[in-house]
Protein backbone atom coordinates (compact mmCIF):
# COMPACT_ATOMS: atom_id res chain seq x y z
CA UNK A 1 0.00 0.00 0.00
CA UNK A 2 2.73 2.43 0.94
CA UNK A 3 4.48 2.44 -2.40
CA UNK A 4 4.51 5.78 -4.16
CA UNK A 5 3.40 5.91 -7.79
CA UNK A 6 6.05 6.08 -10.45
CA UNK A 7 6.86 9.45 -11.96
CA UNK A 8 4.98 8.64 -15.14
CA UNK A 9 2.06 7.07 -13.37
CA UNK A 10 -1.27 8.70 -12.63
CA UNK A 11 -3.05 7.81 -9.42
CA UNK A 12 -6.51 8.50 -8.07
CA UNK A 13 -7.01 7.59 -4.44
CA UNK A 14 -10.43 7.91 -2.87
CA UNK A 15 -10.67 7.78 0.93
CA UNK A 16 -13.92 7.33 2.78
CA UNK A 17 -14.29 6.55 6.48
CA UNK A 18 -18.05 5.97 6.11
CA UNK A 19 -18.80 9.62 6.69
CA UNK A 20 -16.70 12.01 4.67
CA UNK A 21 -14.53 11.79 1.62
CA UNK A 22 -11.21 12.89 0.22
CA UNK A 23 -9.76 12.46 -3.26
CA UNK A 24 -6.08 12.49 -4.03
CA UNK A 25 -4.81 12.72 -7.57
CA UNK A 26 -1.24 12.24 -8.73
CA UNK A 27 -0.97 13.82 -12.15
CA UNK A 28 2.50 12.47 -12.69
CA UNK A 29 5.97 13.78 -11.84
CA UNK A 30 5.21 14.18 -8.15
CA UNK A 31 2.47 16.75 -8.65
CA UNK A 32 -0.49 16.07 -6.36
CA UNK A 33 -3.96 17.53 -6.01
CA UNK A 34 -6.10 17.14 -2.90
CA UNK A 35 -9.86 17.48 -3.22
CA UNK A 36 -11.76 17.79 0.05
CA UNK A 37 -10.72 16.24 3.31
CA UNK A 38 -11.77 13.60 5.80
CA UNK A 39 -10.25 12.20 8.96
CA UNK A 40 -8.90 8.74 9.52
CA UNK A 41 -11.00 7.22 12.34
CA UNK A 42 -7.99 5.51 13.87
CA UNK A 43 -5.28 8.16 13.74
CA UNK A 44 -7.54 11.25 13.63
CA UNK A 45 -5.21 12.65 11.00
CA UNK A 46 -6.38 14.01 7.64
CA UNK A 47 -6.39 11.01 5.28
CA UNK A 48 -4.51 12.81 2.52
CA UNK A 49 -1.72 13.95 4.83
CA UNK A 50 -1.40 10.54 6.43
CA UNK A 51 -1.22 8.76 3.09
CA UNK A 52 1.17 11.20 1.39
CA UNK A 53 3.48 11.23 4.38
CA UNK A 54 3.35 7.44 4.42
CA UNK A 55 4.54 7.15 0.83
CA UNK A 56 7.17 9.81 1.28
CA UNK A 57 5.67 12.70 -0.71
CA UNK A 58 7.03 16.08 0.45
CA UNK A 59 3.88 18.01 1.33
CA UNK A 60 5.39 21.43 0.83
CA UNK A 61 6.54 20.88 -2.74
CA UNK A 62 4.48 17.91 -3.90
CA UNK A 63 0.96 19.21 -3.34
CA UNK A 64 -0.02 21.87 -5.87
CA UNK A 65 -3.67 22.36 -5.09
CA UNK A 66 -6.01 21.85 -2.15
CA UNK A 67 -9.64 22.15 -3.23
CA UNK A 68 -12.60 22.53 -0.89
CA UNK A 69 -15.53 21.73 -3.17
CA UNK A 70 -18.09 22.89 -0.65
CA UNK A 71 -18.24 23.51 3.07
CA UNK A 72 -20.15 20.48 4.25
CA UNK A 73 -19.03 18.67 7.34
CA UNK A 74 -18.35 15.44 5.46
CA UNK A 75 -15.98 17.19 3.04
CA UNK A 76 -13.90 19.50 5.20
CA UNK A 77 -12.80 17.58 8.28
CA UNK A 78 -9.07 18.10 8.63
CA UNK A 79 -8.80 20.54 5.74
CA UNK A 80 -7.29 23.17 8.03
CA UNK A 81 -4.37 20.92 8.86
CA UNK A 82 -4.14 19.87 5.21
CA UNK A 83 -3.81 23.47 3.98
CA UNK A 84 -1.35 24.20 6.74
CA UNK A 85 0.82 21.17 5.97
CA UNK A 86 0.82 21.73 2.21
CA UNK A 87 2.43 25.09 2.68
CA UNK A 88 2.89 25.96 -0.99
CA UNK A 89 -0.36 24.61 -2.36
CA UNK A 90 -2.97 26.94 -3.79
CA UNK A 91 -6.24 26.77 -1.89
CA UNK A 92 -9.41 26.77 -3.96
CA UNK A 93 -12.93 27.31 -2.70
CA UNK A 94 -16.22 28.90 -3.64
CA UNK A 95 -16.20 32.70 -3.80
CA UNK A 96 -19.02 32.84 -1.27
CA UNK A 97 -16.59 31.68 1.40
CA UNK A 98 -14.27 34.60 0.85
CA UNK A 99 -16.68 37.48 1.30
CA UNK A 100 -16.21 39.97 4.11
CA UNK A 101 -19.46 38.91 5.69
CA UNK A 102 -18.45 35.26 5.87
CA UNK A 103 -14.93 35.95 7.11
CA UNK A 104 -16.35 38.22 9.83
CA UNK A 105 -18.57 35.33 10.86
CA UNK A 106 -15.54 33.03 10.99
CA UNK A 107 -13.50 35.53 12.99
CA UNK A 108 -16.31 36.07 15.48
CA UNK A 109 -16.84 32.37 16.08
CA UNK A 110 -13.13 31.66 15.80
CA UNK A 111 -12.59 33.79 18.89
CA UNK A 112 -14.71 31.27 20.77
CA UNK A 113 -12.73 28.12 20.05
CA UNK A 114 -14.33 24.72 20.19
CA UNK A 115 -17.69 25.93 18.98
CA UNK A 116 -18.22 24.46 15.57
CA UNK A 117 -16.00 22.06 13.71
CA UNK A 118 -16.57 23.67 10.32
CA UNK A 119 -15.89 27.17 11.61
CA UNK A 120 -12.72 26.08 13.33
CA UNK A 121 -11.50 24.35 10.18
CA UNK A 122 -12.03 27.46 8.10
CA UNK A 123 -10.40 29.62 10.74
CA UNK A 124 -7.31 27.41 10.55
CA UNK A 125 -7.35 27.65 6.75
CA UNK A 126 -7.50 31.46 6.86
CA UNK A 127 -4.75 31.73 9.46
CA UNK A 128 -2.57 29.33 7.51
CA UNK A 129 -3.04 31.27 4.25
CA UNK A 130 -2.30 34.54 6.03
CA UNK A 131 0.85 33.20 7.65
CA UNK A 132 2.21 31.75 4.43
CA UNK A 133 1.12 34.77 2.32
CA UNK A 134 -0.98 32.69 -0.03
CA UNK A 135 -3.89 34.09 -1.98
CA UNK A 136 -6.83 31.68 -2.32
CA UNK A 137 -8.47 31.05 -5.63
CA UNK A 138 -12.16 31.19 -6.43
CA UNK A 139 -13.74 28.46 -8.48
CA UNK A 140 -16.36 29.09 -11.10
CA UNK A 141 -17.80 27.23 -14.06
CA UNK A 142 -15.26 26.23 -16.71
CA UNK A 143 -12.48 27.98 -14.82
CA UNK A 144 -9.00 26.48 -15.05
CA UNK A 145 -7.79 26.07 -11.49
CA UNK A 146 -4.30 24.85 -12.22
CA UNK A 147 -2.23 24.25 -15.33
CA UNK A 148 0.97 22.46 -16.12
CA UNK A 149 2.20 23.55 -19.49
CA UNK A 150 4.51 20.62 -19.98
CA UNK A 151 8.10 21.83 -19.66
CA UNK A 152 10.92 19.36 -19.00
CA UNK A 153 9.08 16.53 -20.68
CA UNK A 154 6.16 16.62 -18.25
CA UNK A 155 2.81 16.09 -19.96
CA UNK A 156 0.58 19.16 -19.92
CA UNK A 157 -2.29 19.07 -17.51
CA UNK A 158 -5.25 21.23 -16.70
CA UNK A 159 -7.59 21.05 -13.78
CA UNK A 160 -10.90 22.70 -14.44
CA UNK A 161 -13.85 23.47 -12.23
CA UNK A 162 -17.05 22.67 -14.08
CA UNK A 163 -19.92 23.76 -11.96
CA UNK A 164 -21.23 27.28 -11.37
CA UNK A 165 -19.79 28.80 -8.25
CA UNK A 166 -22.96 30.33 -6.94
CA UNK A 167 -22.65 28.21 -3.83
CA UNK A 168 -19.92 25.66 -4.20
CA UNK A 169 -17.53 24.07 -6.61
CA UNK A 170 -19.18 20.68 -6.58
CA UNK A 171 -17.05 19.24 -9.27
CA UNK A 172 -13.53 19.26 -10.54
CA UNK A 173 -12.30 17.79 -13.75
CA UNK A 174 -8.74 16.86 -14.41
CA UNK A 175 -7.52 16.42 -17.91
CA UNK A 176 -4.17 15.07 -18.87
CA UNK A 177 -3.71 15.93 -22.50
CA UNK A 178 -0.76 13.73 -23.21
CA UNK A 179 -1.79 10.15 -22.74
CA UNK A 180 -5.34 11.30 -23.08
CA UNK A 181 -6.40 10.57 -19.52
CA UNK A 182 -9.48 12.36 -18.31
CA UNK A 183 -11.05 12.15 -14.90
CA UNK A 184 -14.47 13.38 -13.95
CA UNK A 185 -14.73 14.01 -10.25
CA UNK A 186 -18.20 14.87 -9.08
CA UNK A 187 -18.35 16.09 -5.53
CA UNK A 188 -21.93 16.55 -4.28
CA UNK A 189 -23.33 18.19 -7.39
CA UNK A 190 -26.96 17.28 -7.92
CA UNK A 191 -29.48 17.74 -10.70
CA UNK A 192 -31.67 20.80 -10.85
CA UNK A 193 -35.12 21.33 -12.40
CA UNK A 194 -33.58 24.43 -13.95
CA UNK A 195 -31.30 23.28 -16.77
CA UNK A 196 -29.02 26.24 -16.20
CA UNK A 197 -27.88 24.62 -12.99
CA UNK A 198 -26.60 21.26 -11.85
CA UNK A 199 -25.36 18.47 -14.10
CA UNK A 200 -27.52 19.46 -17.04
CA UNK A 201 -25.71 22.81 -17.30
CA UNK A 202 -22.36 21.02 -17.44
CA UNK A 203 -23.43 18.49 -20.04
CA UNK A 204 -24.87 21.26 -22.23
CA UNK A 205 -21.91 23.59 -21.83
CA UNK A 206 -19.85 24.35 -24.91
CA UNK A 207 -17.02 25.66 -22.81
CA UNK A 208 -16.20 22.61 -20.77
CA UNK A 209 -12.89 20.90 -21.63
CA UNK A 210 -13.03 18.27 -24.31
CA UNK A 211 -12.33 14.69 -23.47
CA UNK A 212 -14.12 11.60 -22.32
CA UNK A 213 -13.32 10.51 -18.79
CA UNK A 214 -12.31 6.97 -17.90
CA UNK A 215 -12.61 7.48 -14.15
CA UNK A 216 -15.74 8.87 -12.54
CA UNK A 217 -16.13 9.89 -8.93
CA UNK A 218 -19.88 9.39 -8.61
CA UNK A 219 -21.46 12.52 -7.10
CA UNK A 220 -23.44 12.78 -3.91
CA UNK A 221 -22.90 9.23 -2.71
CA UNK A 222 -24.72 7.69 -5.63
CA UNK A 223 -28.05 9.36 -4.95
CA UNK A 224 -30.65 9.37 -7.71
CA UNK A 225 -30.98 13.16 -7.72
CA UNK A 226 -27.30 13.49 -8.65
CA UNK A 227 -27.41 10.95 -11.47
CA UNK A 228 -27.96 12.23 -15.00
CA UNK A 229 -27.89 9.58 -17.77
CA UNK A 230 -26.40 12.14 -20.21
CA UNK A 231 -23.30 12.34 -18.05
CA UNK A 232 -22.69 8.63 -18.58
CA UNK A 233 -23.46 8.97 -22.27
CA UNK A 234 -21.57 12.15 -23.15
CA UNK A 235 -18.81 12.61 -20.63
CA UNK A 236 -17.64 9.10 -19.81
CA UNK A 237 -16.24 6.13 -21.68
CA UNK A 238 -18.31 2.97 -21.77
CA UNK A 239 -17.95 0.96 -18.60
CA UNK A 240 -15.80 3.50 -16.76
CA UNK A 241 -14.16 3.04 -13.41
CA UNK A 242 -16.74 4.52 -11.05
CA UNK A 243 -16.22 5.12 -7.37
CA UNK A 244 -18.23 6.60 -4.55
CA UNK A 245 -18.36 7.07 -0.81
CA UNK A 246 -21.30 6.25 1.49
CA UNK A 247 -23.30 8.72 3.56
CA UNK A 248 -25.56 8.42 6.60
CA UNK A 249 -27.64 11.06 8.28
CA UNK A 250 -30.79 10.38 10.19
CA UNK A 251 -32.95 8.03 8.20
CA UNK A 252 -31.00 8.81 5.02
CA UNK A 253 -28.43 6.24 4.06
CA UNK A 254 -26.72 6.39 0.68
CA UNK A 255 -26.39 4.66 -1.65
CA UNK A 256 -29.64 2.73 -1.49
CA UNK A 257 -30.05 -0.68 -3.08
CA UNK A 258 -31.82 1.06 -5.95
CA UNK A 259 -28.85 3.44 -6.37
CA UNK A 260 -26.38 0.57 -6.40
CA UNK A 261 -28.38 -1.34 -9.00
CA UNK A 262 -28.79 1.75 -11.17
CA UNK A 263 -25.04 2.38 -11.14
CA UNK A 264 -24.30 -1.26 -11.78
CA UNK A 265 -26.38 -0.96 -14.93
CA UNK A 266 -24.03 1.78 -16.13
CA UNK A 267 -20.76 0.06 -15.27
CA UNK A 268 -19.44 -3.22 -14.05
CA UNK A 269 -16.45 -1.42 -12.54
CA UNK A 270 -18.21 0.30 -9.64
CA UNK A 271 -16.59 0.62 -6.21
CA UNK A 272 -17.43 2.07 -2.83
CA UNK A 273 -15.09 2.95 0.06
CA UNK A 274 -17.33 1.29 2.66
CA UNK A 275 -20.73 -0.37 2.91
CA UNK A 276 -23.49 2.24 3.43
CA UNK A 277 -24.30 1.24 6.98
CA UNK A 278 -22.01 -0.70 9.22
CA UNK A 279 -22.78 -2.64 12.35
CA UNK A 280 -22.52 -0.57 15.50
CA UNK A 281 -19.65 -1.26 17.88
CA UNK A 282 -21.15 -2.21 21.26
CA UNK A 283 -20.18 -0.30 24.39
CA UNK A 284 -19.98 -1.50 28.02
CA UNK A 285 -23.26 -2.97 29.31
CA UNK A 286 -24.09 0.00 31.54
CA UNK A 287 -23.56 2.43 28.68
CA UNK A 288 -25.74 0.35 26.38
CA UNK A 289 -28.53 0.24 28.99
CA UNK A 290 -28.67 4.02 29.25
CA UNK A 291 -28.35 4.46 25.49
CA UNK A 292 -31.26 2.09 24.94
CA UNK A 293 -33.38 3.96 27.48
CA UNK A 294 -32.63 7.41 26.11
CA UNK A 295 -32.80 6.86 22.37
CA UNK A 296 -35.33 5.86 19.75
CA UNK A 297 -32.55 4.74 17.45
CA UNK A 298 -28.77 4.80 17.26
CA UNK A 299 -26.38 3.72 14.57
CA UNK A 300 -22.78 4.08 13.59
CA UNK A 301 -21.98 6.51 10.82
CA UNK A 302 -18.39 5.66 10.21
CA UNK A 303 -16.11 2.85 11.05
CA UNK A 304 -13.06 1.85 9.18
CA UNK A 305 -11.36 3.88 6.54
CA UNK A 306 -11.85 2.56 3.05
CA UNK A 307 -9.37 3.40 0.35
CA UNK A 308 -9.71 2.76 -3.38
CA UNK A 309 -6.69 3.32 -5.56
CA UNK A 310 -6.49 3.43 -9.34
CA UNK A 311 -3.12 3.66 -11.03
CA UNK A 312 -2.18 3.78 -14.70
CA UNK A 313 0.90 4.45 -16.77
CA UNK A 314 0.60 7.83 -18.46
CA UNK A 315 1.97 6.32 -21.66
CA UNK A 316 -0.20 3.23 -21.79
CA UNK A 317 -2.56 3.05 -24.76
CA UNK A 318 -5.22 2.02 -24.24
CA UNK A 319 -5.16 3.10 -20.62
CA UNK A 320 -4.55 0.15 -18.40
CA UNK A 321 -5.92 0.91 -14.96
CA UNK A 322 -4.86 -1.14 -11.99
CA UNK A 323 -7.47 -1.17 -9.20
CA UNK A 324 -6.60 -1.77 -5.54
CA UNK A 325 -9.03 -1.90 -2.63
CA UNK A 326 -7.92 -1.36 0.95
CA UNK A 327 -9.66 -1.91 4.29
CA UNK A 328 -13.46 -1.61 4.02
CA UNK A 329 -13.51 -0.70 0.32
CA UNK A 330 -15.46 -3.07 -1.88
CA UNK A 331 -16.82 -3.43 -5.40
CA UNK A 332 -20.51 -2.74 -5.99
CA UNK A 333 -20.89 -6.23 -7.39
CA UNK A 334 -20.08 -7.78 -4.03
CA UNK A 335 -21.91 -5.20 -1.94
CA UNK A 336 -24.81 -6.32 0.22
CA UNK A 337 -27.09 -3.38 0.94
CA UNK B 1 -11.16 30.59 77.10
CA UNK B 2 -12.19 32.65 74.13
CA UNK B 3 -12.32 31.32 70.65
CA UNK B 4 -11.49 33.03 67.42
CA UNK B 5 -12.04 31.57 64.02
CA UNK B 6 -9.37 31.96 61.40
CA UNK B 7 -9.97 31.53 57.73
CA UNK B 8 -7.61 31.44 54.87
CA UNK B 9 -8.64 34.51 52.93
CA UNK B 10 -6.71 33.65 49.83
CA UNK B 11 -3.39 32.08 48.97
CA UNK B 12 -1.38 34.52 51.02
CA UNK B 13 -3.62 35.96 53.60
CA UNK B 14 -5.49 34.91 56.67
CA UNK B 15 -8.34 36.70 58.28
CA UNK B 16 -9.93 36.54 61.66
CA UNK B 17 -13.60 35.90 61.73
CA UNK B 18 -14.98 36.11 65.20
CA UNK B 19 -18.10 37.47 66.73
CA UNK B 20 -16.23 40.14 68.60
CA UNK B 21 -13.40 40.99 66.30
CA UNK B 22 -12.95 43.13 63.26
CA UNK B 23 -11.71 41.48 60.14
CA UNK B 24 -8.20 42.36 59.25
CA UNK B 25 -5.80 40.84 56.90
CA UNK B 26 -2.22 41.22 55.99
CA UNK B 27 -0.38 41.06 52.74
CA UNK B 28 2.35 39.10 54.41
CA UNK B 29 2.11 35.42 54.12
CA UNK B 30 1.30 33.71 57.34
CA UNK B 31 1.02 36.85 59.39
CA UNK B 32 -1.85 38.94 60.58
CA UNK B 33 -0.61 42.27 61.81
CA UNK B 34 -1.96 44.30 63.33
CA UNK B 35 -5.50 43.36 64.12
CA UNK B 36 -8.01 44.92 66.34
CA UNK B 37 -9.40 42.66 68.93
CA UNK B 38 -11.48 43.98 71.74
CA UNK B 39 -10.04 47.44 71.13
CA UNK B 40 -6.50 46.30 71.61
CA UNK B 41 -3.70 45.72 69.20
CA UNK B 42 -2.30 42.27 69.12
CA UNK B 43 -0.14 40.19 66.90
CA UNK B 44 -0.39 36.66 65.70
CA UNK B 45 2.53 34.88 64.23
CA UNK B 46 1.51 31.80 62.39
CA UNK B 47 3.65 29.08 61.04
CA UNK B 48 3.22 28.77 57.26
CA UNK B 49 4.27 25.12 57.42
CA UNK B 50 1.30 24.40 59.57
CA UNK B 51 -1.23 26.20 57.45
CA UNK B 52 -0.33 24.47 54.18
CA UNK B 53 -1.31 27.40 52.04
CA UNK B 54 -2.85 26.60 48.76
CA UNK B 55 -4.15 23.27 49.93
CA UNK B 56 -6.45 24.05 52.77
CA UNK B 57 -9.42 26.25 52.24
CA UNK B 58 -10.35 27.01 55.81
CA UNK B 59 -9.19 26.24 59.28
CA UNK B 60 -10.37 26.90 62.72
CA UNK B 61 -8.20 27.69 65.65
CA UNK B 62 -8.92 28.11 69.27
CA UNK B 63 -7.14 29.91 71.99
CA UNK B 64 -6.63 27.40 74.67
CA UNK B 65 -5.45 27.67 78.17
CA UNK B 66 -2.20 26.09 79.36
CA UNK B 67 -4.27 23.54 81.22
CA UNK B 68 -5.93 22.50 78.05
CA UNK B 69 -2.65 22.37 76.20
CA UNK B 70 -1.86 18.97 77.61
CA UNK B 71 -4.74 17.52 75.72
CA UNK B 72 -3.58 18.84 72.42
CA UNK B 73 -1.96 16.42 70.06
CA UNK B 74 1.73 17.16 70.42
CA UNK B 75 2.27 16.35 66.76
CA UNK B 76 0.37 19.45 65.75
CA UNK B 77 2.87 22.16 65.12
CA UNK B 78 1.07 25.11 66.54
CA UNK B 79 1.26 28.48 68.12
CA UNK B 80 -0.69 29.55 71.15
CA UNK B 81 -1.90 32.93 72.25
CA UNK B 82 -3.70 33.47 75.47
CA UNK B 83 -5.96 36.30 74.53
CA UNK B 84 -7.32 36.60 78.06
CA UNK B 85 -3.95 37.93 79.04
CA UNK B 86 -4.06 40.93 76.73
CA UNK B 87 -1.12 42.72 78.30
CA UNK B 88 0.96 39.69 77.51
CA UNK B 89 -0.10 39.91 73.89
CA UNK B 90 1.02 43.46 73.63
CA UNK B 91 4.35 42.85 75.22
CA UNK B 92 5.45 39.74 73.44
CA UNK B 93 6.10 39.74 69.77
CA UNK B 94 6.19 35.97 69.61
CA UNK B 95 3.61 34.53 71.92
CA UNK B 96 4.52 31.64 74.09
CA UNK B 97 1.34 29.69 73.83
CA UNK B 98 0.30 27.87 70.70
CA UNK B 99 -2.65 28.52 68.45
CA UNK B 100 -4.01 25.11 67.74
CA UNK B 101 -4.73 24.43 64.10
CA UNK B 102 -7.29 21.77 63.78
CA UNK B 103 -7.09 19.50 60.77
CA UNK B 104 -9.24 20.62 57.87
CA UNK B 105 -12.42 18.77 57.28
CA UNK B 106 -12.42 18.26 53.52
CA UNK B 107 -15.68 19.24 51.92
CA UNK B 108 -17.29 16.19 50.41
CA UNK B 109 -18.61 16.59 46.90
CA UNK B 110 -20.39 14.42 44.40
CA UNK B 111 -17.96 12.79 42.00
CA UNK B 112 -18.66 11.43 38.55
CA UNK B 113 -16.67 8.67 36.93
CA UNK B 114 -17.37 8.64 33.23
CA UNK B 115 -17.49 5.41 31.24
CA UNK B 116 -18.48 7.12 28.02
CA UNK B 117 -18.59 10.75 27.04
CA UNK B 118 -19.90 12.16 23.78
CA UNK B 119 -20.05 15.61 22.30
CA UNK B 120 -23.31 15.88 20.43
CA UNK B 121 -24.63 18.23 17.77
CA UNK B 122 -28.36 18.49 17.06
CA UNK B 123 -29.11 17.76 13.40
CA UNK B 124 -32.90 17.74 13.37
CA UNK B 125 -35.71 18.17 15.84
CA UNK B 126 -38.93 16.20 16.12
CA UNK B 127 -41.93 16.31 18.43
CA UNK B 128 -40.68 13.76 20.91
CA UNK B 129 -36.97 13.51 20.14
CA UNK B 130 -34.07 15.06 18.27
CA UNK B 131 -31.58 13.60 15.84
CA UNK B 132 -27.97 14.23 16.72
CA UNK B 133 -24.45 13.26 15.80
CA UNK B 134 -22.39 11.89 18.67
CA UNK B 135 -18.63 12.22 18.62
CA UNK B 136 -16.77 10.09 21.13
CA UNK B 137 -14.75 12.35 23.43
CA UNK B 138 -12.25 9.62 24.20
CA UNK B 139 -11.59 9.45 20.49
CA UNK B 140 -11.75 5.69 20.27
CA UNK B 141 -15.18 4.97 18.84
CA UNK B 142 -16.59 5.92 15.46
CA UNK B 143 -19.18 8.69 15.21
CA UNK B 144 -22.76 7.69 15.85
CA UNK B 145 -26.14 9.19 15.17
CA UNK B 146 -28.98 8.87 17.58
CA UNK B 147 -32.53 10.02 18.12
CA UNK B 148 -32.61 11.10 21.76
CA UNK B 149 -35.92 11.31 23.59
CA UNK B 150 -36.90 14.73 24.94
CA UNK B 151 -38.04 13.09 28.18
CA UNK B 152 -34.36 12.47 28.97
CA UNK B 153 -33.47 16.16 28.80
CA UNK B 154 -33.53 18.50 31.79
CA UNK B 155 -36.44 20.93 31.65
CA UNK B 156 -34.13 23.95 31.68
CA UNK B 157 -32.28 22.57 28.64
CA UNK B 158 -35.34 21.91 26.49
CA UNK B 159 -35.43 25.45 25.15
CA UNK B 160 -31.82 25.11 24.00
CA UNK B 161 -32.57 22.25 21.62
CA UNK B 162 -32.21 23.54 18.10
CA UNK B 163 -30.32 22.59 14.97
CA UNK B 164 -26.63 23.10 15.59
CA UNK B 165 -26.94 23.11 19.39
CA UNK B 166 -24.10 21.36 21.15
CA UNK B 167 -24.48 19.12 24.18
CA UNK B 168 -22.44 16.70 26.23
CA UNK B 169 -23.63 13.25 27.20
CA UNK B 170 -21.85 11.40 29.96
CA UNK B 171 -22.67 7.91 31.16
CA UNK B 172 -20.95 6.51 34.21
CA UNK B 173 -21.07 6.34 37.98
CA UNK B 174 -22.04 9.11 40.36
CA UNK B 175 -20.40 8.83 43.78
CA UNK B 176 -22.45 10.70 46.38
CA UNK B 177 -20.92 12.43 49.45
CA UNK B 178 -21.99 9.44 51.47
CA UNK B 179 -19.87 7.22 49.23
CA UNK B 180 -22.79 5.54 47.50
CA UNK B 181 -22.14 4.68 43.85
CA UNK B 182 -25.02 4.90 41.42
CA UNK B 183 -25.24 4.50 37.66
CA UNK B 184 -25.93 7.79 35.97
CA UNK B 185 -26.52 9.41 32.59
CA UNK B 186 -26.27 13.17 32.21
CA UNK B 187 -27.11 15.19 29.10
CA UNK B 188 -26.33 18.90 29.36
CA UNK B 189 -26.63 21.49 26.63
CA UNK B 190 -23.98 24.10 26.16
CA UNK B 191 -24.87 27.66 27.01
CA UNK B 192 -23.25 30.51 25.16
CA UNK B 193 -22.77 34.07 26.30
CA UNK B 194 -24.58 36.67 24.22
CA UNK B 195 -22.60 38.46 21.56
CA UNK B 196 -21.24 41.81 22.63
CA UNK B 197 -20.96 44.63 20.11
CA UNK B 198 -17.23 44.86 20.93
CA UNK B 199 -16.76 41.24 19.89
CA UNK B 200 -18.51 41.83 16.58
CA UNK B 201 -16.53 45.00 15.89
CA UNK B 202 -13.34 43.14 16.66
CA UNK B 203 -14.37 40.35 14.28
CA UNK B 204 -15.04 42.89 11.53
CA UNK B 205 -11.62 44.44 12.02
CA UNK B 206 -9.97 41.02 11.89
CA UNK B 207 -11.91 40.14 8.73
CA UNK B 208 -10.78 43.34 7.00
CA UNK B 209 -7.20 42.60 8.00
CA UNK B 210 -7.48 39.03 6.71
CA UNK B 211 -8.95 40.12 3.38
CA UNK B 212 -6.05 42.53 2.88
CA UNK B 213 -3.52 39.88 3.88
CA UNK B 214 -5.06 37.40 1.44
CA UNK B 215 -5.02 39.93 -1.35
CA UNK B 216 -8.80 39.97 -1.65
CA UNK B 217 -10.33 43.35 -2.30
Amino acid sequence: MLTPPLNEEVEISIFGPGYGECILVHIGFNDWIIIDSCISPSSKEPCAIEYLSGIGVPLDTGVKLVIATHWHDDHIRGIGKTVNSCSNATFVCSDGLLTKEFITFIKAYGARPGLTEGVNEFDIVLKSLETSHRTPKYASAEKALWKRNGPNGKPPCCITALSPADFAIHLAKIQLKEGDICLLLGSDLENSPDKRHGWAAIVDSNLRPEGIASVFKIPHHGSKNADLPEVWQKMLIKNPLAVMTPFSKGNVSLPTLEDVNRIKNQTSEGYITAPPRVKRVKKPKIVEQFVKGATKSIYQVNGFLGHIRFRADLKSKPIDWKTELFHSATSLNSLKV
Amino acid sequence: MQLARFEQYDHERLRIASDNSDINDSEEEGKIIPSLYMDRKWKVITNPDVTSYGQLTSQECGFITPQEEAGVDSKINSTYIDIDNKSNLLQKEIPESPIVWYPLKHQKTTLFTSLKKWRGVVLKTYKDCFLCRLVDQDGNSPDEEAEILLTKIFDEDLQLIDIGAVFYWSIGYRINPSGTRTKSSIIRFRRLPVWRSEELSEAQKKAEKTLIALGIT
